[in-house]
């Protein structure tokens, strides 16, 4: 039975229909309003829930933390693409991909959570199938594979036994929560979170990302490499269904999650391609929300849902400016870059600023997140800690170095012709100063947003206790 | 009253009006058009000033308070179950004697600077790094806990690494930047290390509640030894001590009133003022004083010589500053505390004005040699006849090739990162693609270095 709160879904995919009929004007404006729309309705829910203190509908601190998260990476790349780069197919990925996460966020059913996950992966096929990288068809084909089919098979599987045990709705979170998982515990919870490593990026199953960020088409790689859902459905459903079982991994997990956070640090630190630089940033982030999540301990799930919020906004902007360069002169290789600072003052201050953000510079969301994860995993494994605190401190050398290579210094015979190069466009403007603002504003003032995952961060892990 | 309702708040001031003031030259400058030189130094003189009553405030109220330190808690920047940010901040003889330095360098650095850099480019910039640097300052020296002086220490890291590249549109600041940005982040992660270490073993790091309590005491010799480590390897870091303080020398790519009040006045000395601050922790670990003693000594050692062998002014004054702060790291260590704050104040005034001297340097040696004669320091090369010649040009050569720290530094921790970083990536590309990236026309061109020798080296070579 369908409710209110599935138009948030229903509309985008409604409009991506509807866009790929429209005039490319027409089809652009169509979806910049559902996405915006989108992003209204998605912070009304986050303000009014917290007033209300507590789960509202279907939704809960991560989802509502993760929904206005969503909406505004759509709305921002829709806002910051270059026009000719949107045609009505990318336009349509795009929107439904919106609903698709949105949808998924939205719901208890996990039949529905694994259907939209995998919609969630077709607009990324959809974009490189018509390119020549067979390599690149190659990587997005196994990735998706890989995120599909174990999901699918692990959260069928528990569907049908709730179904044999004769619940009343099997589909159901809370029910198949309480029935528990049988026999198959185990492996359907290592395939659950199979998918979610994959999806997330973590080493070792993390090249698909760097690859994708790379090579394929920006408009839909960066929306679905900086998707959410991977967390969401380890701390929704993965911990909700399995939580035994996670806590007896997390002795593997948090030393897989460091050792991704500084392997990913150490790629970036060689990078000389932007777009590479930023999927390996990911890669080793997300070692860092893998570590602080599977701490099993309020600060550091509270702290990694948090840092995996601001480090999407910040890898965002990144991508939006690296790609603004990008369609202005043809290159993202920093070594064929440099010295743009003099025609482009306002792109280096914002690349500056989010750079800053994403390595924890304070008075950004992303210290206080990073403070609280540290927090949470430092407790019962110092030596991860020490590890999550140096691959930082990589990622800050690389992000900084990589403003200076790619804005200051003398022009070299690399160097673009800077004569004629705009400076932000006030479509790119709105969106960077939209998503600076989000990171100070909520670093500054990072009690709702605290407050807003803490009391679901509880309950998940008070349930896993008792499974325990 | 007084201590619990107003002093939180005018404290949070000092820091505070600098901060307000970066900020709001910020967003002037973001608008479409430049604010005015004029409109950026009135800004940057009220907050400044206002910054400095604060401090003369803190300062008197600290007298008032029978110069016992003060205790002042402004709430929490954010709370967690049983975790949370205080804004705590300390007052105490410390902490009042580097605010009030702080304050004054920086006032006397604006009247400076609005005539030195008049009608430069980067006018709008530097008031604002400036600004931020005082209030990161500030906040290093007043805050009252651990979590709060990473906060200033941070702020005050990024504003030295901008500000080295002040001239971005040459090659030599931006590198030397990345220097200063690589060996400040490497060595920040111990003064993390330090504080974490501290929130498990007494779940805080508010300086009142660690030393009211049973200081070092509550901790394993271990750990008492682990933190002490960890926040010398961060002072290290922030001062240039041996054998990361290649840094320094090259950071004088920047304004010289930012050479002057980062690495002559301020910026500097924030190591030695974090030693100073946590001595109560390592007082009693043998290890870790001896550690600081050693350090301090031989950077001292390395940095007379090099400075000796330097042929350009501001390269030997960086040389003779690590001199210095060597030998403070050394009275930290015997536990000559009160010292090594004097000798703190007095080598920052000096070396502040030293430094903004040093664009007259070569008419102030003219004019001295005119009215003196030569002096003894003008014969510095004859205090090494004592030498033999062949002991002299030894050390002659390690002091210009810089005790080969530098050089062994890259050859054993830098090369073999990136050596491992571009095999592990050039495996990815090979499992991902069979082989080059398409289109890779640029990777013919060579990278830049990570270290880059200084200028003066390069002339003398």
């Amino acid at each position: 039975m369908l409710s209110a709160i599935d138009l948030l879904w229903l509309f985008p995919f409604a409009a991506a229909a509807l866009v790929l009929r429209a005039k490319p004007e027409l089809a652009r404006k169509i979806s910049l309003l559902v996405s915006l729309a989108s992003t209204l309705a998605a912070l009304s829910l986050f303000a009014s829930t917290l007033s209300l203190d507590g789960p509202q509908l279907r939704l809960d601190g991560p989802s509502l933390l993760l929904l206005p998260l969503v909406t505004m990476t759509i709305s921002a790349v829709l806002i910051a693409a270059p026009r000719w780069e949107l045609d009505a197919r990318t336009l349509s990925g795009l929107l439904v991909l919106l609903g698709a996460t949105v949808g998924a966020l939205c719901t208890s059913n996990v039949l529905q959570i694994a259907v939209f996950w995998a919609i969630s992966l077709i607009p990324l096929q959809r974009s490189v199938v018509h390119t020549a990288d067979r390599p690149l068809q190659r990587a997005v084909h196994v990735a998706m594979a890989l995120c599909i089919v174990p999901l699918g098979f692990a959260l069928g599987a528990m569907v049908f036994h709730g179904w044999r045990e004769g619940l009343a709705s099997p589909w159901d979170l809370a029910v198949l929560r309480a029935a528990g998982a049988g026999k198959l515990r185990d492996l359907l919870g290592f395939c659950v979170l199979l998918s979610v490593c994959v999806r997330m990026g973590v080493v070792p199953v993390h090249m698909w990302l760097p690859f994708v960020l790379q090579r394929a088409p920006l408009a839909i790689a960066i929306p679905t490499v900086l998707s959410p859902l991977g967390t969401y459905v380890l701390v929704r459903v993965g911990f909700q269904l399995f939580p035994g079982m996670y806590s007896a991994i997390s002795g593997v997990m948090l030393p897989l999650g460091a050792l991704s956070s500084i392997y990913g640090a150490l790629l970036v630190l060689g990078q000389h391609d932007s777009r590479r630089q930023a999927g390996f940033f990911v890669v080793s982030a997300m070692g860092a929300v893998i570590a602080g999540l599977f701490a099993q301990e309020e600060h550091g799930v509270s702290g990694a849902l948090l840092y995996h919020a601001a480090i999407l906004v910040c890898v965002l902007g990144l991508l939006l400016i690296v790609w603004g360069i990008e369609a202005r002169l043809g290159r993202s290789d920093q070594r064929r870059l440099g010295s743009l600072v003099r025609a482009t003052p306002r792109m280096a201050t914002a690349f500056f600023l989010l750079s800053a953000a994403a390595v924890g510079f304070p008075g950004t969301a992303t210290f206080v997140s990073e403070d609280l994860l540290v927090q949470g995993v430092l407790h019962d494994h110092p030596a991860v800690t020490t590890v999550l605190l140096l691959a930082t401190a990589l990622n800050g050398v690389s992000l900084i170095r990589a403003f200076k290579r790619i804005f200051l210094g003398a022009p070299t015979v690399h160097s673009p012709d800077t004569r004629r190069l705009d400076d932000l466009r006030p479509g790119e403007r709105g969106a960077t100063v939209m998503l600076v603002v989000a990171l100070i504003v909520t670093g500054l003032i990072p009690a709702p947003l605290v407050l807003a995952v803490r009391s679901s961060v509880a309950a998940t892990l008070v349930h896993a206790r008792d499974a325990d | 009253v007084l201590v619990e309702t107003w002093l939180p708040r005018i404290i949070a001031a000092v820091p505070g009006f600098p901060i307000i003031g970066a900020l709001l030259i910020g967003a002037l400058s973001l608008l479409d058009r430049r604010p005015s030189e004029r409109t950026v130094a009135r800004i940057a003189e009220i907050v400044l000033w206002l910054s400095f009553f604060g401090a003369l405030a803190c300062a008197s109220a600290w007298g008032h308070h029978g110069q016992q330190p003060i205790d002042a808690r402004l709430g929490y920047w954010f709370k967690a179950k049983d975790y949370g940010f205080e804004l705590a901040f300390y007052v105490d003889g410390i902490a009042v004697a580097m605010a009030l330095l702080v304050g004054l360098l920086l006032l006397a650095t604006y009247k400076f600077s609005v005539t030195y850099l008049h009608r430069e480019p980067g006018f709008v910039r530097f008031f604002a790094l400036i600004l931020a640097f005082a209030g990161g300052m500030q906040t290093l020296v007043l805050g009252g806990s651990f979590d709060l002086l990473f906060a200033g220490w941070e702020i005050v890291g990024i504003t030295s690494v901008l500000l080295v590249a002040f001239f971005h549109e040459r090659t030599g600041p931006v590198r030397a930047a990345i220097r200063v940005l690589v060996t400040y982040r490497l060595c920040d992660i111990g003064l993390l290390l330090g504080a974490l270490w501290l929130h498990q073993a007494y779940h805080t790091t508010v300086y009142a509640d660690l030393f009211r309590g049973p200081g070092a005491h509550g901790m394993t010799p271990g750990m008492v030894i682990a933190v002490g480590l960890a926040i010398l390897f961060a002072a290290m870091g922030k001062s240039a001590q041996f054998p990361v303080g290649g840094w320094l020398p090259r950071a004088m790519e920047g304004p010289t009133a930012s050479s002057a009040v980062f690495y002559g006045g301020l910026s500097v000395h924030a190591g030695v003022y974090l030693l100073l601050r946590a001595e109560p922790l390592y007082a009693h670990a043998p290890a870790v004083r001896a550690a600081i003693v050693v350090v301090g000594l031989v950077t001292a050692a390395i940095g007379t010589l090099s400075g000796q062998a330097r042929a350009d002014a501001k390269t030997a004054l960086a040389y003779a500053t690590l001199g210095q702060v060597g030998l403070m790291f050394a009275e930290c260590g015997l536990g000559f505390t009160r010292l090594a704050l004097l000798h703190l104040c007095a080598h920052a005034l000096l070396r502040y004005y030293q430094f903004l001297r040093t664009p007259s340097t070569l008419e102030d040696a003219l004019s001295r040699r005119a009215n003196l004669g030569v002096t003894a320091a003008d014969q510095r090369a004859a205090r090494w006849e004592g030498l033999g010649i062949r002991t002299r040009r030894y050390l002659y050569r390690l002091a210009i090739e810089r005790f080969q720290v530098e050089a062994t530094l890259e050859r054993w921790v830098v090369r073999p990162v990136l050596r491992l970083s571009a095999a592990l990536d050039e495996l990815e590309r090979h499992l991902m693609d069979g082989g080059p990236p398409p289109h890779d026309d640029a990777s013919s061109i060579k990278p830049a270095p990570m270290v880059q020798a200084p200028r003066s080296a390069k002339r003398e070579a």
